[in-house]
């Protein structure tokens, strides 16, 4: 099962709670950006080899600390 | 699947550690590769500058983009087994319960159990039409077709449901061309718990039970008989648990 518990974290408010359009971000089509980061392991991950032979899935979060 | 935010690699590590997440949550402390994705939030104030707009891409194999998962508010986000579930739905492992109705088997899913405030999950009706006998789809006249109902309630919002595509059926005795379905097929609706100040602050520090409930009209025809229009209560249940509020051990905090 696809367990995603990161979400649920303590959005406390802020300024930026205006709404956003829902096109946020690169478009559908387009290539998606290349990047390099470490994981919590210290794992040097890139968008290379995060890639399975089904696509990458990749969610974008607010922050683990809050 | 990997996870990217704007936090250093240690509040990452003691968050995995703390709910035990073994997938990659990437840290991008300088907001490059948010802000590559066009995902940056160009409104966050202090500590907050160089947070993420929370969402999901899918890119396929060659790197493309093939779908996205942002809502408008940043306070909605789909669940990870919805977005799942959407993208692979041969994966999916769907909570589900089998509901008796005529001429039919039914059985009613969801892409969570337990959800926090904010969530957009999915709820599904997976029919099972006999063979030989076939219920009428969406755009047919003359004849009831099938529609799934939700209830609305204050602490959810109702997205209209996805009929699948329908085939048309020549039905010799009255010459008439009906679109309609026969065999397996599901219905979905995305419902997106609140997050509003109340509905938090009803939660406290426990939990509470959400019930999402509707109705499924249907009319079946077989060879020699067209049925008379049903209408099927059904119902999903849902947990909503308050949201995490605990902060990273101080020493590492954003500031």
């Amino acid at each position: 099962m696809f367990s995603v518990c990161l979400l649920a974290l303590g959005c406390t408010s802020d300024k930026s709670s205006s709404p956003r359009p829902a096109s946020t971000g690169q478009s559908v089509g387009q290539k998606m950006p290349p990047f390099i980061a470490r994981d919590q392991f210290g794992h040097e991950v890139s968008s290379d080899t995060l890639k399975g032979a089904n696509g990458t899935v990749l969610l974008f979060f607010r922050s683990a600390d809050w | 699947m990997a996870a990217i935010s704007y936090d250093s690699p240690a509040i990452l590590k003691e968050f995995a550690e703390r709910h035990k997440i073994d997938y990659p949550l990437l840290a991008d402390p300088e907001s490059r590769i948010i802000s590559s994705f066009g995902v940056l939030n160009p409104d966050a104030p202090g500590m907050m500058r160089g947070m993420a707009l929370p969402g999901y891409f899918y890119a396929d194999a060659n790197g493309v983009i093939r779908e996205k998962y942002f809502e408008a508010k940043y306070t909605d986000r789909f669940t990870a087994n919805n977005v799942m579930a959407k993208l692979f739905p041969e994966l999916a492992e769907e909570v589900t319960q089998k509901v008796l109705a005529p001429h039919l088997g039914l059985e009613l899913g969801q892409s969570d159990r337990s959800v926090v405030p904010g969530s957009r999950v999915s709820l599904a009706v997976q029919v099972d039409v006999p063979q030989d006998v076939h219920v009428y789809a969406p755009g047919v006249r003359g004849y009831k077709a099938i529609q799934l109902e939700l209830k609305p309630s204050p602490d959810l919002e109702l997205i209209p449901p996805v009929y699948p595509s329908s085939k048309v059926l020549y039905l010799d005795a009255i010459k008439e061309q009906v679109p309609v379905f026969e065999g397996k097929f599901q219905i979905t609706s995305d419902a997106k718990i609140s997050a509003t100040p109340d509905f938090m602050k009803s939660l406290g520090a426990g939990e509470k039970n959400l019930n999402i409930a509707g109705q499924l009209r249907y009319q079946a025809c077989d060879k020699t008989t067209c049925y008379l229009p049903t209408s099927i209560p059904v119902a999903w249940h849902l947990q909503i648990l308050p949201l995490d509020r605990q902060r990273s051990p101080e020493a590492i905090q954003h500031k």
